[in-house]
């Protein structure tokens, strides 16, 4: 690989590093391993290096891209504001876009991620066939047949919820007592199929709060796994349609309650350029936006402790943090504890803990340590794969939490729902 | 080489001057002659002419800690630096000054004093700068002051090899090239000569004030010293044996059996003392004293006269069960708890081997760092008095090397410090 | 060097040994990156017991090695030389022991400098030397150095905090020198290897003394027309013998580039200069401190200062001071960060000589520094593709430290020798000076292979024969 593959843009934003470390210790696989290769401040100096032409491009830049979660807490942590998760997916694509043989594995993913995971009819399907698959018990049979990794992925795998869950949204949700305004919800997919009562208790609690909401049929995928696996080409396609389909709303703002696309949808300018500008502008997600509108004092007591753990595309890539620990401080009888962990990496980023399960794995036990210490009732979290990840952990390790999203406990704190139910 | 050609070489080098027979004082140290350099090339040459000679000396100042260290061999010359003397700068501003390695204590007091300023090293008034930073004195007022050698910030050093060389600077920051000073600072003349150097001086506090607290032993004594040394404006919190108060002048009526008398000294801001003085007077019975009874202490702790004398250095929560194991071996004490330091005290030549055991096994159990200060000579002939009870011979090892550098011909103080370097 | 690199693997796992060509591009420098130079590999011990191991083969190879903590320093004091194996010390993170009732811990090098605080300040205590990268920089680092920080004018450097350590020295031997208590017998061993930059040996355990947090802390922002006037006001507290815990001063270039990066804090962009000043101790001896310190800013021409009311606003005011470093990057390309120190009292006419030199050579240069104790950062911003303005900026760099020498100063307070000042040093010391510092290296490496080429520039003292000391100490840093 050559260093004229890197786009000058890398080179651009590599010289605003001054390589003074501190992003070191907000790195999860830094910590793993203490190496500087993989740490952000190595890889910007790798990436620097190859685009200088200093260094032959080799086998590292590829695996330390791979290693690398993505997390992006390294950006919170530097002063120097240097754009590494723009660094990071331009690096990903110009090693995916390289021509010669590429591992079967990575065509694999680039396939399911395309034609399976991107289309939503496609993916339904194939998680119903998941859903029979679970209730007769072939993943277990399978995985203790098939070799570790795949096993382990089939651990990570969610119980696919019922029909009910899975079924088609309302167009159109109307909003209760005063009306305060109206705002769209972004759908995305995997929320839709693991957690589609997440989606059910969001449209309620924004209802609750005198939001009508509206829910546009013809979405689709933000595209953020697309890009974080070099994808870039892909992703732009499907923020296109998003874009269209929800340019056509008229509507206060863009509801997201998954971290990952809404950091997707919010630097969509990134790759549409400042036309897409409005579009990112509405994007909020449903806690920071309840937050910001002043959330109607929720009438119910929860009873119970919760941690607050923050999706690493929430705190570090959108910036929201202090949100959606006012909205769980604001539920009569719900303790809020902060864990040591709480802004630290889950390990999930995505498709990492399918592409590399044993960092995925050491990552995520940092995690768990910290909150098999602090032992809440409750986990909550805004993102799907941090909540899968999670809640395999605190099985793995036998901890009594549930894991949910925070707006289900708004959710249960406006009786509309109920959180006491055996959680993921 | 005979007494009377050295003495010839030296004078021709120095001028007559500065040569002479040791006097009364002076010949208790067991030196017949004395050479007094008037200057660092003095030292220097004088250093040279000895190590040519295959000569030794023992390096002296105000030789207020003569009976400190190892029994030597004989010695051909006391190299005295009371010549290099002299306050040369005060920065009033930076509060730091430059002095002779001769100048006393008591003369830097009072060119700083008028300034506001005071030189932190717990020696006597009447010791000489160099060898209260040779031997990293520690004085009662060690809490406050800090040790000796955080206020070298600078030293001009003559090698043993007889070079002149400077180290550090006038600046309070300073990590330009290796801590010299840090070495030099407590190697007890083994190395080379202090000729001069740069210090860094506290400022003198607004007020200082002195109290008295007897304390009974279900009042915990060594926890209340320690939580009163804790305090921001304590500079010194000292427990004394009855027998030890009354010499300082810290007593007054009779103590109760088995209490204890705590002598603290507050020093700084007005408001920080008085907040001080109050909670102290909260936790104990106290009474304020006319005179200045750390000053007594500290006579009594650095040239009092007693047949042993040991310092142990322990952890602070060591020094409850170290002081009971040395006052049932028959030792009057005065402790630090607050620094961790405990001075035991036997006045009498024929307690020596008892002490010796009691500090020996002390120093193995509750792992202090013990040197005899005062000892009679027949013992400390037999035993290392630095390092008592503890293994260090790796750090001898390392001492050796650096020693063999500086001072290849073995010409200062030889035998005099641990290890018998 | 293949059996060399097999050694090394068996001993510390082949995922902890880096050999691969762009692996050892990744470490060519550390902090100081205008140079590099790539080691021959690199090991990630996890024990003492490893690094005596990786030491000793090394010996055996006849290869000399360079200590290396997070890779923080400002001085190249962890570039490898050539040839070389870097021994980096970051998967040596553990707190072994913290002693609360007599205030100690013994910690690994690798431990982070802000994490240490943090593990022991449930307990009311924490860890006092605080250089401004320690969210990253290791203890071992500091060890190396003798780090200070904003905090060590009322708390001293790391020297004054390191009681005891454990090292394992170039002929393999793992020693322990010092002692818990502070009073260790013998020469000040620990002392000496404080600040010798890594050339003595390697540490592998340091224990150090923790200091009680302070009952209150008064945080201060004050502004001044000029620098040179927050300096004289500095000058002045010291003189009345006022010991505050911190006293920096912000010139305006570099709040202007805070206050456009992530740190804005609010500050005033009109200031010439911010001194943000820290007191703490008794609740009660604060006030009149805080009465001194306005009274002598406002003769000194003062024009706000303020107190900060709460946590929220100390911790702005500090990210003005913290945050300076990483703004200052992005102005451009690179950033050269000096380290000088004067005489408190000079200060004002050395800043405005400072000045006047980056002036002269046409550099943007601004000033952020530890004006407490006298210790300068000029820090220009520059780019190194351009040849002219790198040579500029090294010329004034010159100009500088030989004006802060002649003022009485030193070429480094906090960041060390390294590689960047060793021709420096001569600015400071005569040849006869640097001997005892080759005696000290030679008592602990007389083979030359511990770190070497750091430090000590070429005397007439060294020796021509020694076939490791050759060739590194022409490792010029230009």
């Amino acid at each position: 690989m050559s260093g004229s593959v890197l786009p000058p843009s890398v080179y651009e934003q590599s010289l605003d590093c001054v390589h003074c470390g501190l992003c070191l210790t907000s790195c999860p696989t830094y910590l793993a391993t203490g190496r500087e290769t993989s740490s952000p401040r190595g890889r910007i100096y790798l990436m620097r290096g190859v685009a200088e032409g200093r260094i032959e491009a080799g086998p590292l830049l590829e695996e330390e891209a791979s290693l690398c979660l993505g997390c992006r807490a390294c950006e919170t942590a530097c002063p120097s504001g240097v754009e590494y998760g723009q660094m990071l997916e331009a690096t990903r694509e110009a090693i995916a876009g390289e021509p010669g043989p590429s591992t079967l594995g990575a065509r694999f993913e680039r396939v399911v991620l395309r034609y399976l995971v991107a289309v939503p009819g496609r993916l339904r399907a194939a998680m119903t066939g998941l859903r029979w698959v679970q209730r007769w018990g072939l993943d277990r049979l399978f995985a203790r047949l098939a070799p570790k990794p795949v096993a382990d992925a089939i651990a990570l795998a969610p119980q696919v919820p019922g029909r009910e869950s899975r079924a088609a949204l309302p167009r159109l949700t109307p909003a209760e007592g005063v009306a305060r305004g109206r705002v769209a919800l972004f759908t995305g997919c995997i929320m839709s199929e693991s957690f589609g009562d997440v989606h059910r208790a969001t449209l309620r609690v924004l209802a609750s709060n005198g939001f009508e909401v509206v829910v546009p049929p013809d979405q689709g995928c933000c595209g953020a796994l697309h890009a974080h696996s070099g994808d870039g080409v892909f992703a732009r396609e499907l923020a296109e349609r998003n874009l269209d389909v929800f340019g056509a709303e008229e509507i206060d703002a863009i509801v997201v309650n998954s971290a990952g696309c809404g950091a997707a949808l919010r630097e969509v300018e990134h790759w549409l350029g400042p036309r897409a500008a409005a579009f990112a502008g509405r994007i909020r997600d449903v806690c920071e936006w309840l937050d910001e509108v002043g959330l109607r004092a929720p009438p119910n007591p929860v009873s119970g402790s919760v941690c607050y753990d923050d999706p690493c595309h929430l705190v570090h890539a959108q910036g929201v943090a202090a949100g959606p620990r006012r909205l769980l401080a604001a539920i009569e009888g719900l303790e809020w504890s902060e864990h040591a962990e709480a802004s630290s990496c889950c390990g999930a980023a995505g498709t990492y803990n399918l592409t590399q399960p044993e960092m995925s794995r050491v990552v995520l036990s940092r995690k768990i340590d910290s909150l098999e210490q602090a032992d809440p009732d409750w986990i909550a979290t805004g993102n799907p794969g941090c909540m899968l990840q999670i809640a395999a952990g605190v099985r793995q390790r036998g901890l009594r939490a549930r894991v949910v999203h925070p707006i289900e406990l708004l959710d249960a704190a406006y009786g509309t729902g109920d959180v006491t139910r055996e959680g993921v | 080489m005979s007494a009377g050609d050295l003495r010839a070489a030296l004078e021709a080098e120095l001028g007559t001057d500065a040569v002479r027979d040791t006097d009364e004082a002076t010949r208790a140290t067991g030196v017949a002659l004395l050479a007094q350099p008037p200057s660092g090339d003095g030292v220097s040459a004088v250093l040279r002419l000895l190590g040519e000679r295959g000569a030794t000396a023992l390096i002296r100042g105000q030789g207020t800690q003569d009976l400190l260290g190892n029994t030597m061999d004989s010695v051909d010359v006391l190299l005295s630096t009371m010549a290099l003397r002299g306050v040369d700068e005060l920065d009033r501003q930076d509060g730091v000054v430059h002095v002779g390695a001769g100048t006393t204590l008591g003369e830097v007091a009072a060119a700083a004093r008028p300034e506001g300023w005071e030189l932190p090293l717990g020696a006597p008034a009447e010791s000489s700068v160099g060898g209260a930073l040779s031997i990293a004195a520690v004085g009662p007022r060690h809490l406050g002051q800090g040790p000796p050698r955080d206020c070298v910030l600078g030293l001009e050093f003559v090698l043993g090899s007889s070079e002149r060389t400077r180290c550090g600077g006038r600046v309070v920051k300073n990590v330009t090239g290796f801590d010299l000073a840090k070495l030099y600072t407590g190697s007890f003349g083994c190395l080379g000569v202090i000729e001069s150097g740069w210090l860094r001086l506290q400022p003198a506090p607004e007020v200082a004030t002195q109290r008295v607290a007897m304390v009974a032993p279900e009042q915990d004594p060594v926890g209340l010293a320690i939580a009163v040394s804790r305090r921001p404006s304590t500079r010194c919190c000292v427990l004394l044996d009855d027998a030890l108060a009354r010499e300082v002048g810290a007593a007054a009526g009779e103590a109760g059996p088995d209490e204890v008398l705590m002598l603290v000294e507050f020093a700084g801001s007005a408001p920080g003392v008085e907040d001080d003085v109050r909670w102290l007077a909260d936790a104990s019975t106290v009474r304020e004293l006319a005179t200045d009874a750390v000053d007594a202490l500290a006579t009594l702790q650095q040239r009092g006269e007693t047949a042993v004398r040991a310092r142990l250095a322990l952890l602070p929560s060591n020094c409850r069960p170290a002081v009971g194991k040395l006052r049932e071996a028959g030792a009057e004490c005065i402790v630090y708890p607050g620094v961790g330091l405990v001075y035991a005290l036997w006045p009498k030549p024929s307690d020596a081997a008892v002490a010796v055991k009691a500090v020996t096994d002390a120093a193995v159990r509750f792992r202090a760092d013990a040197r005899f200060e005062r000892l009679p000579f027949e013992h400390r002939q037999r035993l290392d008095v630095f390092g008592v009870g503890v293994d260090l011979r790796a750090a001898v090892e390392r001492m050796r090397a650096l020693k063999q550098r500086f001072d290849p011909a073995g010409v200062l103080n030889p035998g005099r410090f641990m290890g018998r370097l | 060097m293949d059996s060399l690199v097999a050694s090394l693997k068996d001993i510390v796992g082949s995922e902890y040994c880096l050999a691969r060509d762009e692996e050892l591009f990744v470490y060519e420098c550390d902090g100081l990156t205008l140079e590099g130079t790539r080691p021959l590999a690199v090991v990630l011990p996890d024990t003492a017991e490893q690094v005596q191991s990786v030491v000793v083969a090394c010996r055996e190879a006849g290869v000399p090695f360079v200590p290396r903590g997070a890779g923080t320093g400002l001085s190249g004091g962890a570039h490898a030389v050539p040839g070389s194996v870097l021994i980096e010390c970051s998967r040596m993170t553990r707190i072994l022991e913290v002693n609360v009732t007599d205030r100690i811990a013994v910690v690994q090098p690798g431990l982070v400098n802000a994490a240490l605080s943090t593990a022991v300040a449930p307990h009311g205590l924490f860890y006092a030397p605080d250089p401004s990268s320690q969210q990253a920089c290791t203890i071992g680092g500091n060890v190396a150095e003798n780090s200070g920080g904003p905090h060590t004018l009322k708390y001293g450097t790391t020297t004054q905090h390191v009681l005891a350590l454990e090292m394992v020295e170039p002929d393999g031997a793992r020693v322990r020198y010092g002692s818990p208590t502070g009073f260790a017998e013998g020469f000040d061993l620990v002392g000496a290897i404080v600040g010798s930059e890594g050339t003595l040996g390697i540490v592998t355990e340091v224990t150090v003394r923790l200091s009680p947090i302070p009952e209150a802390t008064e945080t201060l922002l004050v502004v001044f027309p000029d620098v040179p006037s927050a300096c004289r006001a500095v000058g002045q507290v010291i003189q009345t013998g006022l010991v505050p815990a911190a006293l920096e001063i912000v010139d305006q270039r570099t709040i202007a580039a805070v206050e456009d990066s992530v740190y804005a804090a609010g500050l005033p962009r009109d200031a010439g200069a911010i001194l943000i000043a820290e007191l703490d101790g008794a609740a009660c001896a604060l006030p009149p401190e805080v009465a001194t310190i306005r009274e002598l800013s406002e003769s000194c021409g003062a024009t706000r200062f303020q107190v900060a009311a709460n946590e929220q606003e100390r911790s702005d005011f500090w990210r003005a001071r913290k945050g300076a470093f990483g703004a200052m990057g992005r102005l451009a390309p690179d950033l050269y960060v000096h380290d000088a120190v004067v005489p408190r009292a000079k200060l004002p006419e050395i800043l405005a000589a400072v000045c006047e030199i980056g002036d002269r050579y046409g550099l943007r240069l601004s000033n952020v520094f530890h004006a407490g104790d006298g210790n300068l950062h000029p820090n220009i911003s520059f780019d190194r593709r351009d040849p002219d303005e790198l040579e500029r900026v090294m010329k004034a760099g010159r100009e500088i430290l030989e004006t802060c020498v002649r003022a009485g100063g030193v070429i480094t307070g906090e960041h060390g020798v390294g590689i960047e000042k060793r021709d420096f040093m001569k600015l400071v010391y005569e040849d006869q000076d640097l001997l005892p510092m080759l005696h000290l290296r030679e008592a602990f490496d007389p083979q030359g292979v511990c770190n070497p080429g750091k430090v000590i520039p070429q005397t007439r003292f060294c020796v021509e024969s020694n076939p490791h000391a050759r060739g590194y100490d022409r490792v010029t840093f230009e």
